[in-house]
Formats: C-alpha cells, sequence, structure tokens
C-alpha cells in the first residue's frame, strides 16, 4: 500500500516506511541513539530530498525516543538530573556551533569541516568503542568493571574533573561529578551536533559512558530523555523555518519506530553491556566508513537539487 | 460578396483536408490527476485522430522556469563535495516525449525541431546558466542535467509508445498511455501532439493536464506552508502522542 507525502512530494511504501522506522526505533531502544544519522541517509536512498528526509527524520524521533525514554524510566535507566543538565549544556552547544558554522561558511571552508568531522567522529568513536569494549570481554581491563565504571586508576581527566566545584551525586549514575561536568560536555555534544547536522545521540552516549562513567543501561535510557528534548525544538524550527516537515512520512515512520524502540528496550536488558558497546561501536563505524567511501567514489550524479525544491 | 468569401473558405478547407487527409485531434483522459493520501501515479490516456500517412510526437511539457542546483566537484583533490552552486534558466521541471516509431525526435528535421520545441538539443539550446560563458563546460553541465532529471523521472524520451489502430482508409486512431509518475509536482502541464510526415510537422494539437493536491494533502501542505508553527506543534503533539500511546499499548499486554 502506498501513500502520498504532501512535503515530500512523492508517494512511498507504507510497509517499507514502517519496516524503516522499526530498524530505527530498535536501535533507539537498545543503544539510545536516535538514529537520525541513519534515517536522513536511508531517506535521501528511496528518494526524499535531503532537509525534507532530515527534518521528518527528527519529527519521527520524537515519538521514538518519548516511547524509549518513557520505558527506561520505568525501569528505573533514566537520570534525570544528569539528563537536564546535558540538554542545557547541549542547547548552548547547538546555539555556539551554528555561530561558528556561520563564520566557517563566511570563510568559505565550512563544507570541508563538516564533511571532516563527519568522518573522523564516527570512525574514532566507534573503534574506540569496540577495541575497549573487546579488551574488557578479554578480562584485562585495568581501568573500568563492567557496568559499574569504578575507576581504579584515575586519569588527567578524571582528576580534573575530580577537581571541578559543586560536586554533587547522581544516584541512577551511581557516580559524583561537579554540575558543569555535564554541562561543558553537553555544550561539546551541542558543537559538534551543530555543526555535523545531527542530534548527537552516537556522540552523546560514549561520552556519558567514558567522561561521565554512568552504567550501559543508564547511558541508554538518560540519552533518549536528553534526545527527546533536542529533536522537539529541531522538529518545531524546521516546521516553522524551513516548512520541510513532512507530517504524513514522520506518521508512517512513528508507527514503526515507536514499536521497534520499546522492543529494544526490552532487548537491552537482556544484553550485557560489553556487548551493547561492540554493537553500538560497530553501528558508528559503518556509518564512518559509509560517508567516507560517499566522499571517496566518483558520485553518479554530479548535481542535485539545492534546498528542498523538487522540480 | 460574403457568399463568395464562404465558397472559398471551403474550397481551401477542402484543399488542407485533401492534401493532409484529416484533421489531428487530441483528448487527455484524465483531465485531472488528483493527488489524495493514497494516490501512487496515475494511468493517463492520450488518444485522438490523425491521418494514416502520418506519425505522431507527443510532447508533455511545464513552463520553462529556473532551478537551483548544487554542483560536486573534488575538494583538496580527494573527496567529492557541492564545491558550486548553479542557476538554470530556461529549463522545463518535466519534459517528456512519446513517438510512434523508433526515433526519439519523430525524425524531424533540425528545423521543425526548433520550430516546436522538440528534442533536449533544442533545450539545451535555449538554457543558461549565468555564472557559467564557456560553452563546453555549459555542454557538460547540460548533459550532467539531463541524467539527473532522467534518474528523477522528470525528463523522458521514449520511442515505439504511440500506438495506432486503423480507422476507414485515410484516418487511424492514436493513444498512447503514460504511467505518470507519482513525484511529477502539482502544475498545469501543456500536452502537444505533432503529426509528423517526411520530416516535418503537417499538424498539431493541444490540450493540459492538471495535476492537483486534494483533501488532506491539500490542508497539511497548505499548513505547514502558511502557518509553520501550528503545523509544528500538532506534528510534535501526533508524535508525542504516537510514542506514549504504544507504551500504553505494550504495557498493558
Amino acid at each position: 500500500m502506498y501513500m502520498y507525502l504532501p512535503v515530500a512530494l512523492t508517494s512511498m511504501n507504507v510497509l517499507v516506511l514502517g519496516g524503516i522506522g522499526f530498524a530505527i526505533g530498535l536501535l533507539s531502544g537498545l543503544f539510545g541513539v536516535g538514529g537520525g544519522f541513519l534515517i536522513t541517509p536511508i531517506l535521501m536512498w528511496l528518494g526524499i530530498s535531503g532537509p525534507v528526509a532530515a527534518a521528518s527524520g527528527s519529527c519521527q524521533i520524537i515519538g521514538a525516543s518519548a516511547s524509549g525514554a518513557y520505558a527506561h524510566w520505568k525501569l528505573g535507566n533514566v537520570d534525570v538530573k544528569m539528563g537536564l543538565l546535558l540538554i542545557l549544556g547541549a542547547f548552548s552547544g547547538g546555539f555556539l556551533g551554528v555561530q561558528i558554522i556561520h563564520i566557517l561558511m563566511a570563510l568559505g571552508n565550512a563544507d570541508f569541516l563538516i564533511k571532516v568531522t563527519y568522518i573522523i567522529m564516527p570512525l574514532t568513536i566507534g573503534s574506540y568503542m569496540v577495541f575497549e569494549s573487546l579488551r574488557n570481554m578479554k578480562g584485562d581491563s585495568h581501568l573500568v568493571d563492567e557496568d559499574s565504571c569504578e575507576i581504579k586508576k584515575p586519569s588527567m581527566v578524571a582528576r580534573f574533573l575530580a577537581s571541578l566545584p559543586f560536586q554533587t551525586r547522581f544516584e541512577r549514575s551511581n557516580a559524583t561529578h561537579s554540575i558543569f561536568t555535564p554541562i561543558m560536555l553537553g555544550i561539546l555534544v551541542g558543537i559538534l551536533a551543530a555543526i555535523m547536522g545531527v542530534g548527537g545521540g552516537f556522540i552523546m552516549v560514549p561520552i556519558m559512558l567514558y567522561f561521565l562513567k554512568m552504567p550501559m543501561h543508564v547511558v541508554v535510557g538518560t540519552s533518549l530523555f536528553e534526545i527527546l528534548f533536542t529533536v522537539i525544538e529541531v522538529t518545531f524550527l524546521q516546521a516553522y523555518t524551513n516548512h520541510v516537515v513532512d507530517f504524513i512520512l514522520a506518521l508512517i515512520m512513528l508507527v514503526g519506530s515507536t514499536i521497534g524502540a520499546q522492543m529494544g528496550a526490552i532487548m537491552a536488558q537482556r544484553l550485557k553491556a560489553e556487548q551493547l558497546k561492540i554493537l553500538l561501536g560497530l553501528l558508528i563505524l559503518a556509518v564512518g566508513i559509509k560517508v567516507l567511501l560517499g566522499l571517496l567514489l566518483h558520485p553518479s550524479l554530479l548535481l542535485s537539487y539545492k534546498g528542498i525544491f523538487k522540480g | 460578396m460574403r457568399i463568395l468569401v464562404k465558397i472559398w473558405i471551403l474550397v481551401g478547407a477542402i484543399l488542407i483536408l485533401s492534401h493532409w487527409g484529416y484533421a489531428l485531434t487530441c483528448k487527455v483522459t484524465p483531465k485531472r490527476v488528483n493527488i489524495d493520501l493514497f494516490y501512487h501515479g496515475e494511468k493517463v490516456i492520450v488518444t485522438g485522430e490523425t491521418a494514416s500517412d502520418t506519425n505522431i510526437l507527443v510532447k508533455i511539457s511545464s513552463p520553462e522556469d529556473a532551478e537551483i542546483f548544487m554542483k560536486k566537484g573534488k575538494v583538496k583533490g580527494i573527496f567529492w563535495m557541492n564545491v558550486e552552486k548553479l542557476i538554470f534558466k530556461g529549463i522545463p521541471q518535466v519534459y517528456f516525449t512519446y513517438s510512434s516509431d523508433d526515433d526519439l525526435d519523430g525524425h524531424l528535421n533540425e528545423k521543425e525541431k526548433q520550430k516546436w520545441g522538440v528534442g533536449y538539443q533544442i533545450l539545451e539550446k535555449s538554457f543558461t546558466i549565468p555564472s557559467i560563458k564557456d560553452p563546453l563546460q555549459k555542454d557538460a553541465l547540460f548533459k550532467e542535467l539531463i541524467k539527473f532529471k532522467q534518474n528523477e523521472h522528470l525528463w523522458g524520451r521514449f520511442k515505439d509508445k504511440v500506438r495506432f489502430s486503423p480507422l476507414g482508409e485515410k484516418k487511424k486512431v492514436y493513444k498512447l498511455v503514460i504511467d505518470w509518475p507519482p513525484n511529477i509536482p502539482p502544475n498545469v502541464y501543456s500536452v502537444d501532439v505533432y503529426a509528423m510526415k517526411n520530416g516535418v510537422v503537417v499538424d498539431h494539437a493541444q490540450s493540459s493536464i492538471e495535476v492537483r493536491k486534494i483533501g488532506i494533502e491539500k490542508t497539511l501542505s497548505t499548513l505547514a506552508e502558511k502557518n509553520g508553527a501550528l503545523y509544528g506543534i500538532i506534528s510534535i503533539l501526533v508524535a508525542l502522542g504516537a510514542g506514549v500511546s504504544t507504551v500504553v499499548i505494550f504495557k498493558k499486554k
């Protein structure tokens, strides 16, 4: 069965879109990522213009992240205090990131920086997660214990974070940090997310794991909680300023993704933290490799529409 | 005097018909393509009568307009990225030709192609890119434009698509069945039918087809365009509602 998408200006198979939504929702519930870095290229590959794909993807992530965050909250996996501080930082960082893009655009090398960031970030984060988890699984880690993330030999970064003022206890995360730590890391994620044009889930998750030393299951829930607020803001701005949110497209994908997010949350409980980290690391690596290949291989078409205009 | 004029008109009409056979007719069905929620393209039929010794070429096109594209190129000799914004002026958004024989442009000579706007070469002559002056570069970009438009199913040339069935000794019926692509944007498209003989157009008939949104599709498009804030809030609330309701359903199970 096909449905016409009023803003994308084309019709799409409902089962295909629902299936994509389900797969993204599953990843969302499993790993705590929004999936924006996967939705946009998939929708573009199906023939939907980039801005409509990105904006409608954001709208779809609202449902998936609300569903996933609520499921994780019921399981006790959301650290609301940590989440709110991260949101504060991410919102400020997003604003700063947009200003950085403006400056770089004026200098004429914004596109290059964005693409290079899009390669370096996933490849670095993904490979680190995979190798670190494999090392932990082999049992020769001297840094962290599985799930508890207890620090045995504090690094220089850890010592610096511990020296910051306003230290407070985050019960759900089983960690003590200065309130400035999540705010600063949120700012970093916000800047990177703005530069890369994604929600930032796949940057936020490793940061919570390795800098904030949060247990994997709390990371997933708290990340979804943070993503929910980010995508609400993005969806509203895209609808208000660019008119590129396709409601029908988002709704069809939502049906699949909300169910997928629930199943992902249940599956996440059954998988070990290191298994989750390896799977997410591989997924992030795959995205980085895909972007790299896209930049290195000769494109089949040298022209593309600028903006949403489709004929 | 009036009677004399009428007689001359009648004689002229008889002479024309005896020379060209019968006047070309054109009927497009449906005249309107309505885009509703479950729209997935449409079968559009172009049919009519023509002289038995003519071939038929059907052209469907939108008015010429300007379109903005991004062109990819190599950066630092390694990465393929968008490097240039190009404005193509004087190109139709949509352009299809369908011929009754194995020649895409109906064996028309260059003068006739130019006169009736038939063929990609004619489009190439009429379009401009203000920032590009080099003819070789313009030609290369036009080839890329054709590739892009054909990939988007917005341009196309199709041979052997118009079918004939006899209708008496001097007439025949032509019929073209088009699988109208679902991604053709709402607009009014002109349908031009050319009857051809010996490389020239001997008769021309014109009609049109309107593509328009109706019902919920029209409502949503209008809301998204005219009241983005309300549209955004509704989208967010529905997405949140869908997310929470799934939780409730799963909880019950």
